[in-house]
């Protein structure tokens, strides 16, 4: 640094910026409701194995057949394989989730409605009482804007 | 191999497989099509049994029954044993036994006859003694014992309690009561037309005083005629009694008399008696002694008699002993001249038959001997002729061995490489089943992942608050910053030398 001269520095922000910082943040907060609601499994997860896959299934079994090795006696152990529309064949895990999901609420029915206050209801809309949208606070503001919804 | 069509390849029903049925599943998009396994046949023999079973019905299938057979293929020629080949029998071998000498008959000995001999005179029986013969000896026989005296009975004694008192009773007792009874009546009716006639003249005729009158007086007869019926009845009786009594005292002392001189009688019997007796019995010992006596005299002579017996008895077995010693010397002499001569005669003629056997014997051998010298020569070239052909035939089966040898070491081989064909088509065949389990098995396993994902979103702790922290944090600082300078001294000194021509 050269001698002999002064530096100054000073904190400037422009409006527009700050602004925009604001409805950021404003918006992450309904986002994070949002986020906090939750979305169960639609559609499926995992691929359904090809015919051809099948076929070596099928024909693995047969071999083990022809020769006196016990066998899977069909596919047995999979659960059944959905189809979705243009053909998409699969499985999901959404029953297990249902499954798992009703054993928590009934189970722990207190800590399952706690959870849920930090989403909203999915059918209503309703913001849940822990919310981010339900925690407001007051911004400060050196420019102008606002929050904006 | 094509098509299968070998029907000893059929499908044999295995023990471990026959539980499973693969069943057509309905409206499964993904199960697999129901198909028949063909199990493959395990065995040889199992195969024989089912030569009409279906023909397999896939690749697997007709590789399983391909194997088996050749399996089969292979047990079979393992077992392989070449037929044994037998050497061809050489025909009889004609022999010739020789001409036989025809036999002639041998001289026979003379047969001496038999000899004759003697036993000997005989010794005609003894005269035998015999004792003269007495009677038995009398036995004495004891007198028996005589009578002896015998005591009076008990003498019956009578007793007036059982004696018959009214036979001693008077018979006129009725009478003299009834005469006197008669005499109290007549005065006790005297007495009455008495009363009657005092009353009569006092008035009172068949008043009570009367009728009193009369009551006593006759009680009063009636009390006589009692007394007189009792006093004369006692009287009666009492004489009745001592009538009784000696009536008894006689008849017990004639019983007692009678006693005492029955008793002596008997007395006097036993004393006879006795007498008798000692006379009997000292007649009977005078019997007695004079039997003894006359037994031992025949005893004597019994004795005498017997050993005049046993003396005629030895002097003849004596003599006949000579007799029959002589008749036997006599008799053995002359068996044995019968049988010198017989000997002699049987030797003669035994000599004459070897002689002539002998000649027979050697002529029959030089016949045989030249036909068994022609059957041996014979007999050795048909066993070298044989013994070649043997020779030939074992030939031929050791080679066959060996060529059975090579065919089943090729078939053991054969064996082994398609048992290690099954075992590596088994070890291919699990591990396609593993991999194809693992690829499952991780499906599921992605499957169970994506819902504990999902569980833990749905029921973990929120995270928009870091989503909201994130966008706080990542907005851009707030506070603005601008820089100015202000050149000094120094700066100006050092702009200044920089411009100075160098």
């Amino acid at each position: 640094m050269a001698k002999g001269g002064t530096t100054r520095t000073e904190a400037t922000m422009p409006r527009f910026q700050e602004t925009a910082i604001q409805r950021g943040i404003g918006q992450a907060g309904d986002i994070a409701t949002y986020m906090d609601t939750p979305m169960p499994m639609y559609g499926v997860q995992v691929a359904d194995f090809s015919p051809m896959e099948k076929a070596a299934f099928q024909g693995t079994d047969m071999a083990a057949s022809a020769f006196g090795l016990p066998t899977s006696g069909g596919q047995s152990y999979l659960p059944e394989a959905q189809v979705m529309d243009g053909g998409i064949r699969g499985f999901s895990a959404r029953p297990m989730v249902d499954q798992m999901v009703s054993q928590f609420e009934q189970e722990r029915p207190g800590q399952a409605e706690y959870r849920a206050s930090f989403g909203m209801d999915p059918v209503t809309g309703e913001v849940g009482s822990r919310a981010l949208s339900n925690q407001p606070v007051a911004l400060e503001m050196q420019g102008g804007g606002s929050r904006g919804k | 191999m094509a098509g299968g069509a070998n029907p000893q390849m059929a499908a044999q029903p295995n023990s471990g497989m026959s539980g499973i049925n693969y069943q057509p599943m309905a409206g499964s998009g993904n199960r697999f099509q129901s198909f028949a396994p063909t199990p493959m046949p395990m065995s040889g023999p199992r195969a024989a049994q089912s030569s009409q079973a279906p023909t397999p019905s896939n690749i697997f299938g007709q590789s399983a029954a391909s194997i088996g057979q050749a399996q089969r293929t292979m047990t079979d020629l393992s077992q392989f044993q070449p037929q044994q080949m037998q050497s061809a029998a050489g025909g009889p071998v004609a022999t010739y036994s020789g001409a036989t000498v025809q036999s002639t008959p041998l001289p026979q000995a003379a047969q001496v006859g038999p000899m004759q001999t003697y036993g000997g005179a005989q010794v005609g029986p003894t005269a035998q003694m015999n004792s003269a013969q007495l009677p038995s000896a009398q036995t004495m026989q004891g007198v028996g014992a005589v009578q002896s005296a015998q005591a009076p009975g008990q003498i019956d004694v009578d007793r007036l309690g059982s004696m018959d008192v009214e036979q001693y009773m008077s018979p006129y007792r009725d009478q003299v009561i009834q005469a006197g009874q008669a005499d109290i009546e007549r005065q006790r009716q005297i007495a009455s037309e008495n009363l009657a006639g005092q009353a009569q003249k006092a008035g009172a005729f068949g008043g009570s005083r009367q009728a009193v009158q009369e009551g006593v007086l006759a009680g009063e007869a009636l009390r006589q005629s009692a007394k007189l019926s009792a006093e004369q009845r006692q009287a009666g009786f009492k004489e009745a009694m001592e009538s009784g009594r000696f009536d008894i005292g006689n008849t017990q002392s004639a019983r007692t008399l009678a006693s005492q001189q029955g008793f002596q009688a008997s007395q006097l019997g036993q004393q006879a008696q006795e007498a008798a007796a000692a006379r009997e019995q000292a007649a009977r010992s005078g019997n007695m002694q004079a039997a003894n006596q006359f037994a031992a005299q025949q005893a004597n002579l019994q004795q005498q008699a017997n050993q005049a017996n046993q003396a005629a008895l030895n002097a003849a077995t004596a003599q006949q002993a000579g007799l029959t010693q002589g008749a036997g010397l006599a008799s053995m002499q002359a068996a044995n001249t019968g049988a010198l001569t017989q000997a002699q005669l049987t030797q003669g003629a035994n000599l004459a038959s070897a002689a002539q056997q002998a000649g027979v014997a050697s002529q029959q051998a030089g016949l045989t001997q030249g036909a068994g010298l022609a059957n041996q020569a014979a007999l050795n070239a048909a066993q070298q002729q044989q013994a070649a052909r043997d020779q030939a035939a074992n030939m031929a089966n050791y080679q066959g061995q060996f060529t059975g040898a090579g065919i089943r070491q090729g078939a053991a081989g054969g064996l082994g490489a398609l048992g290690q064909q099954q075992f590596n088509m088994g070890q291919q065949v699990q591990q396609q089943q593993m991999m194809q389990g693992a690829l499952q098995r991780g499906l599921m396993n992605q499957l169970i992942g994506l819902g504990q994902g999902g569980f833990g979103q749905m029921t973990g702790a929120p995270q928009g608050l870091q989503t909201f922290l994130g966008g706080v944090y990542g907005a851009p600082n707030m506070t603005g910053q601008s820089q100015s300078f202000n050149p000094g001294l120094f700066n100006y000194m050092q702009l200044g030398a920089g411009m100075m021509p160098r």
